[in-house]
């Protein structure tokens, strides 16, 4: 009996041992089979679909370079801020997100009811930006909020201008994308800009990356870039030409200061200004570089020209004579109260007399006076590459009618921006030799072109410095010697009859070794003085004594024989 | 038989050096996982302190603006620009004798 059970049991148990064989070689048989479907047979899609859905490129903002003045003070900085993102596809699917509406719109100090509603009408889209630019407080606020889906913050740049106001005009803004729109933003959008990188990330669900896994390019920030301005003198000229429009009730006002033996501009104002950090502010009145994109009649500011012209033309010497008095060229009076008789060229700048110069200019051959005025920048861009710079008009030669050629002796009839004007002057002081106008930090001395003789400079600034001596005592720095020269120009408006003028003073100082011009124009004065020796001069002399203070120039007042 | 012993001897060490080999690069890729992670780690405190040194020179050129000290100067501690009649300049030769 036990044998027999033995033998079924025996015969039960390899039955069963069978089975579960074969059920194992199936399974396993199944399982390679199966692995074998997805490591080979499948595997491109399948990991293509696994890295699509955790494997992103993700962008790394690089950094906009920043502007600096001469000395390394931060005139344009970009730093990062956060920018609230939202994903409203996403964002809507989950129901306690809208609980958390109303604490995202506190933060955000927006209503709640209208952000809601501006997130539904964008419901099919995965991308929108709730807020730009947020304070720093609120970023750490949001943080706290903690992991909302279809919700995060973005890092952005913000441009600031730690300047504001004083080198507005100048140095521009960037828009919100932190691409320049004006003045050197614009002008050096290139050079500003970096290359954003690009790396690989695994991301979770939540879209946060929890592991980078390749970089694919490196971020090259964009280069520094360091301007010619000294910050200490543009705020002395800003303030002082803001202070002088408002005494004299001006419209609007420029100032330049140009290093004479590098050419750099270490100052270069507007008014009216605002500050560009305020984006409310950024209108057309503000943003004007007037001093670059404005031409106008320079008025008896042109006379040292036309001396210029008539020295270099060797016909005349500094103690030549002529008449100043009023004579009629057609049917146009020339010539003032001021003046009378016969002059030397000095006293016709002292006078500043306008019949002198006029027939000055009348004595000289037309491509002669044309020459020395293009030598000297006349009609010419500056090539110092501000967007939006004007080049005046001189006119041709061949085509000047004696009329033209004697109002243009004295500033009528041709137009220039007041850069034109400064770089004129400052080729003069820089002994006649001409240097470029540049915005940049000049590192090695430059070679200037020579456009005047050595005498014809020495003999100008000789006769500029009396005329600041004799008639223009309001432009006077104590402890200098100065020279310059005012220009009052009636502003054309179908014919000279208004009552509008822009007023003038250029100079140069110090006189025993030139080093600065300064530039001043005040556009519309409304109050009882409009004269540039009355308006522009007090101006010019606060810049220039602060200037060459801060420059640590040492008076020269002894050093006049 | 010596030769075909040797055959497999080749294959043998052929399998282990591909295993090695393959070894190597999972180790070789896990360090490189590691050393880019490191890497981004101090590219990110990199831009944290570029973050705070650009902070800190505008705060720095805020603190030191023209109308601030201008501000300071003349209400603080009563600095007014001097008359220019009130002015003496000294020759540095005089004053030498």
């Amino acid at each position: 009996m036990k044998v027999p059970t033995r033998k079924t049991n025996s015969n039960l148990f390899r039955n069963r041992f069978l089975i579960v064989m074969l059920f194992i070689v199936c399974a396993t048989i199944a399982l390679v089979f199966r692995s074998f479907q997805l490591q080979y047979l499948e595997r491109d899609f399948l990991k293509q679909q696994a890295d699509a859905r955790h494997i992103r490129s993700e962008k790394m903002d690089s950094n906009r370079g920043s502007i600096f003045d001469r000395r390394g003070i931060p005139l344009a900085v970009s730093t990062p801020v956060d920018s609230v993102v939202i994903n409203p596809k996403q964002f809507l699917t989950s129901t306690v997100n809208k609980g958390k509406i109303i604490l995202i719109a506190n933060i955000l100090e927006m209503d709640a009811k209208d952000l809601l509603r501006r997130i539904e009408d964008r419901s099919s889209k995965s991308f929108m930006y709730l807020k730009r630019h947020i304070s720093p407080n609120q970023s750490i606020e949001i943080k706290q909020l903690g992991r909302i889906t279809g919700f995060w913050l973005e890092k952005e740049y913000k441009r600031f201008y730690p300047a504001g106001e004083v080198t507005g005009h100048l140095v521009g803004f960037t828009n919100i994308d932190d691409q320049g729109q004006e003045g050197l933003e614009y002008m050096l959008e290139e050079f500003l800009l970096g290359e954003d990188g690009l790396k690989l990330v695994l991301r979770d669900a939540n879209n946060n990356i929890f592991s980078d896994i390749k970089l694919l390019k490196t971020v090259i920030d964009g280069e520094d870039y360091y301007s010619s301005i000294d910050l200490r003198i543009q705020y002395l000229a800003h303030r002082a030409l803001k202070a002088g429009l408002k005494e004299f009730k001006a419209k609007s006002g420029s100032s330049i200061v140009l290093d004479i033996s590098t050419g750099e501009v270490l100052a270069m104002v507007n008014q009216p200004s605002a500050d560009p950090n305020n984006r409310s502010l950024r209108k057309a009145e503000f943003l004007k570089n007037r001093a670059v994109t404005d031409v106008f009649e320079p008025g008896s500011a042109f006379k040292p020209l036309t001396v210029a012209a008539a020295l270099e033309s060797g016909d005349f010497k500094p103690e030549s004579k002529m008449n100043t008095s009023p004579f009629y060229v057609g049917s146009k009076l020339i010539g003032d109260d001021r003046c009378e008789g016969n002059l030397d060229l000095e006293m016709i700048l002292v006078r500043s007399c306008n019949a002198g110069a006029a027939n000055l200019s009348l004595a000289m051959e037309p491509q002669v006076f044309f020459n020395t005025l293009t030598n000297l920048g006349i009609s010419q861009i500056t090539a110092s590459g501000f967007p939006g710079e004007q080049r005046g008009s001189l006119g041709d030669y061949r085509n000047w009618r004696p009329i033209k050629q004697a109002t243009m002796s004295y500033g009528y009839g041709v137009s220039v921006t007041l850069l034109q004007l400064a770089k004129a002057y400052a080729s003069i002081a820089n002994k006649g030799l001409m240097n470029r106008i540049s915005i940049e930090k000049i590192r090695e001395m430059p070679i200037g072109e020579r456009v005047l003789s050595e005498d014809t400079s020495t003999n100008l600034l000789v006769m500029l410095e009396s005329v600041v001596e004799k008639s223009v005592s309001r432009a006077k720095v104590k402890g200098y010697r100065v020279g310059g020269k005012t220009g009052t120009a009636q502003i054309f408006s179908d014919d000279y009859s208004g009552n509008a003028y822009n007023a003038f003073f250029i100079g140069v100082a110090p006189i025993s070794n030139p080093r600065i011009v300064t530039v001043v124009v005040v556009n519309e004065p409304q109050g009882k003085s409009y004269y540039g020796g009355q308006v522009a001069a007090p101006i010019f002399s606060l810049i220039v004594s602060g200037a060459l203070r801060i420059m640590g120039i040492p008076p020269d007042e002894n050093t006049k024989s | 038989m010596k030769k075909s012993n040797k055959w497999y001897v080749k294959v043998f060490i052929l399998f282990l050096l591909i295993c090695f080999s393959g070894l190597g690069e999972v180790y070789l890729e896990h360090q490189k996982r590691i050393l880019f992670i490191e890497y981004q780690k101090l590219i990110k405190e990199r831009d944290t302190l570029k973050t705070e040194w650009k902070r800190i020179q505008i705060e720095l050129s805020q603190l030191s603006s023209g109308s601030r000290l201008e501000d300071i100067a003349r209400s603080k501690v009563n600095m007014s620009i001097p008359n220019p009649s009130t002015i003496n300049i000294i020759d540095s030769n005089e004053s030498s004798n």
